[in-house]
């Protein structure tokens, strides 16, 4: 097997020191190839966020949290990597892109002076060099005239112009994985719109990874290659979006697809949505699987946690105790009759 | 921003304009003759009543408060009622101890708090960080004076390395002005340095928290030019605040130090004026010091706008 982009193995991320540690992010395994775009799902609080912060690093020096098990990127395990090595593949390698594009620039740099910044550390541009490299990414975000509006401070831009900045600061270093963590849901519709195209036209001229992070599976079906469910901090299925969408193999899966809203799927059917709330991971995790307490086809093995195993579809594994026969009837139904 | 900086100096002078009339009325109102103290315990009741009169003290306050205002306004601040020297005079030998002892405190203050202050946050979760913090606030319960007191012992008395009191002005010596100097701005620089610090400290965790900081980190900044380029100026807007409103510590605190060294600036002029009901000079030092009050405030605004943008586009 060729080596993969990234490579998640058994990721484990668990805050504070025991007694009363709380696993936030368990046993998750994922990869990524180069130019691959997986998204990742989830109702909120589900270590979306917190699995993110992990791969590109950002938790990585915090005390509270203790990270086990491997991210492997480009061959090397990122979790071995000191934080000065570390700091030379952020930014340049992976980049990130966040939810609030309000509070993601500092409102005291011009924009020119936050993007110059990433170029002053990742490359050997010379300062003319990197201003008409800042003037270059601006124009592929879309900002119209960028010559007027390089010197601007974040709060003189929308929203959506901060955004589009953010992407053009992510995209400085020219990095291989590009990670978007619900970078739309702070924006009004249109400008959702507006940067999911402009997201899919970059990563498709640039050729980059990218993770993006969404509540949306209608979005998931318009943009991804693969997609990863996660629920309670783990993994409960990934695949290939079409497969996983055609034949979801966790009833979880099929809950979160039965409530997409008819408009997206272009069916009619009944809008379902899974029962009860996710459990607060601070509070103890559930013994079991995670999702037996909201499932409606729980029976007895589902007292014993699941581990991810291979499902019929090639590259589709998912995390349950169901027979074949019965995940077959997951297809297209969402909730049980 | 000319706007902003406009509507703030008109502010000022309203603010100067309710402080003159405050600092009329509280001593025009206050019991107590100031012509009977003028003239001591022998002086019969006629004499006392003629200097009142002479005095202009038996007019309504509010005549006399126009009266004293437009002789203010013209640059007249009166006569002490004690050593008969013109106001203005006695301001202007004591203003300049002051204004050295004051802004030498606060940079003191400033360029120790702000570092110490971010240094802990960005190291809040090292183990060395919880006891520093915990000796800071220590330092805010210690008075000034105590520390002023012990400083004098060790420092003058014991160890004889400077002078324990005194002003040396700097036009007659370098070296004697500072070393006058050192212990003053010592202790004035203690009352001001552990909460500042502890404020910075806090004001900068916050900052911390912001998307801005995990962009930064994103980007693969060092954390030293992390702290220096993003914390710093993004806590220095709530701290420049602070630091006016820390202000009244300081005068305050000048008193304190000034009386204790012997330092014959503003606050021992009032602090002497006040004891012996010399209220031309009470009110003269009440202006100066409110003035310098409004004065560093529209500096705070100023510095504002030099280092928001956002405070520019008012
Ligand atoms: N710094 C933190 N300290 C304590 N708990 C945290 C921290 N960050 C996240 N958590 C907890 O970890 C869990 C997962 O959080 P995470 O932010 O990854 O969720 P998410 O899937 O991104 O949710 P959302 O869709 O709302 O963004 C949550 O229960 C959250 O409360
Ligand atoms: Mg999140």
């Amino acid at each position: 097997m060729a080596e993969r982009l990234l490579n998640v193995r058994n990721l484990d991320v668990v805050l504070g020191r025991e007694p009363g540690a709380t696993t936030l992010v368990r046993d998750l395994s994922f990869s990524l190839d180069a130019g691959e775009l997986l998204c990742i799902v989830g109702e909120s609080g589900c270590g979306k966020t917190i699995t993110a912060r992990s791969v590109i690093g950002l938790n990585r020096t915090d005390p509270r949290f203790r990270l086990t098990g491997a991210i492997d990127f480009d061959g090397r395990n990122l979790l071995d990597l000191d934080e000065r090595a570390m700091r030379q593949i952020r930014g340049a390698r992976i980049a990130m892109i966040f939810q609030d594009p309000m509070s993601s620039l500092n409102p005291l740099h011009r924009i020119s002076a936050q993007i110059d910044e990433a170029l002053a550390i990742h490359t050997d541009l010379g300062k003319a060099a990197r201003r008409a490299r800042v003037l270059e990414l601006l124009a592929a975000v879309g900002i119209p005239k960028p010559e007027t509006r390089i010197d601007a401070y974040p709060h003189q831009f929308s929203g959506g112009m901060r955004q589009r900045a953010m992407i053009a600061l992510a995209l400085a270093g020219d990095p291989d994985l590009l990670i978007a963590d619900e970078p739309t849901t702070a924006l009004d519709v249109t400008t959702q719109k507006q940067i999911l195209l402009l997201l899919a036209r970059l990563r498709a001229e640039t050729g980059m990874a990218v993770i993006f992070i969404t509540h949306d599976l209608g979005v998931v079906a318009e943009i991804a290659d693969r997609v990863l469910v996660m629920y309670a901090g783990q993994c409960v299925e990934s695949g290939p979006v079409a497969d996983v969408f055609r034949n979801p193999q966790h009833p979880y899966t099929a809950g979160l697809l039965a409530s997409i809203p008819a408009a997206n799927r272009g069916k009619v059917r009944r809008l379902a949505s899974i029962k009860g709330a996710p459990p607060v991971l601070s509070e103890g995790r559930p013994v079991g699987c995670a999702f037996r307490p909201r499932c409606d086809y729980a029976f007895d093995r589902c007292a014993d946690e699941p581990q991810l195993t291979a499902t019929g579809s090639p590259d589709h594994p998912a995390r349950c105790w169901l027979s074949g026969a019965a995940r077959h009837s997951l297809a297209g139904q969402g909730a049980p009759a | 921003m000319v706007f902003f900086l406009l509507g703030r100096a008109a502010g000022a002078i309203v603010t100067l304009f309710c402080v003159s009339a405050l600092a009329f009325f509280a001593t025009a109102l206050a019991p107590g003759n100031p012509a009977a103290v003028l003239l001591g315990n022998m002086a019969t009741p006629e004499r006392v009543e003629a200097v009142t009169r002479q005095m202009g003290l038996d007019q309504p306050p509010a005549v006399r408060y126009v009266i004293w205002l437009r002789e203010t306004l013209s640059g007249n601040l009166g006569t002490s009622n004690l050593s008969f020297k013109p106001v203005n005079e006695l301001l202007a030998a004591a203003l300049p101890p002051t204004l050295q002892l004051a802004l030498t405190s606060m940079l003191v203050a400033v360029i120790v708090a702000i570092p110490l202050g971010l240094i802990l946050a960005q190291n809040r979760d090292r183990w060395w960080s919880g006891p520093t913090s915990a000796l800071v606030t220590l330092g805010i319960s210690v008075p000034g004076f105590w520390v002023g007191l012990l400083l004098i012992i060790t420092m003058s008395v014991w160890l004889k390395l400077l002078p324990s009191a005194g002003y040396v002005p700097l036009s007659r010596s370098v070296s004697g002005n500072l070393r006058s100097m050192v212990l003053p701005v010592v202790t004035l620089s203690i009352y001001l340095v552990p909460p500042l610090v502890r404020f910075v400290r806090v004001a900068a965790i916050e900052v911390l928290r912001e998307g801005y900081v995990d962009t930064a980190r994103a980007k693969g900044v060092r954390p030293s030019s992390i702290l220096l380029r993003h914390v710093a100026p993004n806590t220095l807007i709530t701290t420049i605040t602070y630091i006016g409103l820390q202000l009244g510590v300081l005068i305050s605190g000048a008193i304190v130090v000034e009386v204790i060294f012997s330092i014959p600036g503003i606050g021992r002029l009032g602090m002497n004026a006040v004891l012996n009901r010399d209220y031309p000079v009470v009110q003269g030092v009440v202006l100066v010091t409110a003035a310098g009050y409004v004065l560093v405030n529209l500096a705070i605004d100023i510095a504002y706008a030099f280092i928001d943008p956002r405070v520019r586009a008012r």
